[in-house]
Parts: C-alpha cells; sequence; structure tokens
C-alpha cells in the first residue's frame, strides 16, 4: 500500500482510537519518514538504529508471556 | 481530541514521496525504509497488547499470539533477542554485507531477508485496526 494512502487510512482511523494513541502516531510519523527519504543513513543514523533496537530487547513489552 | 487529531492530519497530509538520490542505492534506501516503519509498527502493537495482556488474550487471541509470536526468543549473535528484534537486526546485517560487497548473492541474500520483514510489517499493520477495540466494558 502506497504511504501516502496508509497515512490517509490511519487518519480517518485517528477519531475512533481507544488506545494506544501515541504508539499509533508514533507508527503514522515513520511511514511519513520513510516515504521522505531520499539517501542512505549516515553512519550515525545506522548506529542509532541499531541501538534502539537493541533497547527493545530489555523493553517489558518485548518479552514473552511467563 | 478532535483538535488534537486535526493537527496531527495536517501535518501527515502535508507528505509526498521523495524521489531517491541518484547517487543512492534503490535496494538499501528501500530497505531502510522498511526498517524505519517496521520498528514502529511493531512497537505500537507489542505495546498496545502489554497494556492490557489479560484482556487481549481473552477479546482477541488472534492478536494476542501474534504478539507471542513476536516475542518468541530467537538467536542472535549477543544471546536471545525477540523476533521483532532479529528479524529487524538479521536484515541490518544483511544490508551492511551488501553495502560492503555490492555482490548478486549478497543483494539476493538481502531481498529475502527484506521479504521477511515486510511479510511481518504487512501482517503487523493489518493487525493496527485492532487500536479501534474498546478494551473497557
Amino acid at each position: 500500500m502506497p504511504a501516502a494512502a496508509l497515512i490517509q487510512l490511519g487518519i480517518a482511523a485517528l477519531p475512533l482510537i481507544q488506545v494506544g494513541v501515541a504508539e499509533f502516531i508514533a507508527w503514522l510519523q515513520s511511514v511519513k519518514a520513510a516515504a521522505q527519504q531520499t539517501g542512505e543513513w549516515t553512519d550515525e543514523q545506522e548506529a542509532a538504529f541499531r541501538a534502539a533496537l537493541f533497547a527493545k530487547t530489555t523493553d517489558p513489552a518485548y518479552a514473552p508471556d511467563p | 481530541m478532535k483538535n488534537y487529531a486535526c493537527l496531527i492530519s495536517l501535518g501527515l497530509l502535508l507528505t509526498a514521496c521523495a524521489t531517491v538520490d541518484p547517487a543512492a542505492d534503490p535496494l538499501v534506501v528501500r530497505v531502510e525504509q522498511t526498517q524505519i516503519a517496521a520498528r514502529q509498527a511493531f512497537d505500537m502493537v507489542l505495546h498496545l497488547d502489554d497494556a492490557n495482556r489479560p484482556f487481549w488474550r481473552t477479546n482477541a487471541p488472534q492478536f494476542h499470539l501474534f504478539c507471542e509470536w513476536l516475542r518468541t526468543p530467537q538467536p542472535y549473535s549477543v544471546g536471545l533477542v525477540p523476533r521483532a528484534v532479529a528479524i529487524q537486526l538479521n536484515v541490518d546485517d544483511l544490508k551492511q554485507a551488501y553495502k560492503w560487497s555490492r555482490t548478486a548473492g549478497n543483494s539476493n541474500a538481502l531481498f529475502s531477508a527484506w521479504s521477511v520483514l515486510n511479510a511481518a510489517i504487512i501482517q503487523t499493520s493489518a493487525w493496527s485496526n485492532i487500536i479501534t477495540t474498546p478494551v473497557h466494558p
């Protein structure tokens, strides 16, 4: 699905959202950022991305059910 | 809430798909675009499910099972990591390998890993409609 269509769908869903508004908006913004990317990441962006990924390994939301 | 939604909508509508820089490798840019969206998409569904796991386990078991699938520990060089992270790290590693040596073998491996990530993000996006489900009785 093209990014613009996905964003429009997301905007239509915004008034209906009951939970996770902040995460949903962050996701829509990431779709927008991806659509606007023109070049390859710099080394700093790459390092920041990997650091953010590794940080997720200790996020309780990523831990499976006991 | 309506004013808030309108402001966000305005910001998001001012979006246009940019053309890829001629000096950039389109495969790398496409993979990185997917990586950006994937990280937030996984984050969204996993935090949503985590906010009230018993509710989702009972009322949307398939959604909860999908989240548990994303959480399943997978081996990586540093140890076990959640599948949602492992998929992204694998793609990133293969992207690095491709950037160092742009061979057909490396591009095929990157494309295969990207396809797996893309399939996961499509399924994740499909579950994003769950956010409209009321969680209070």
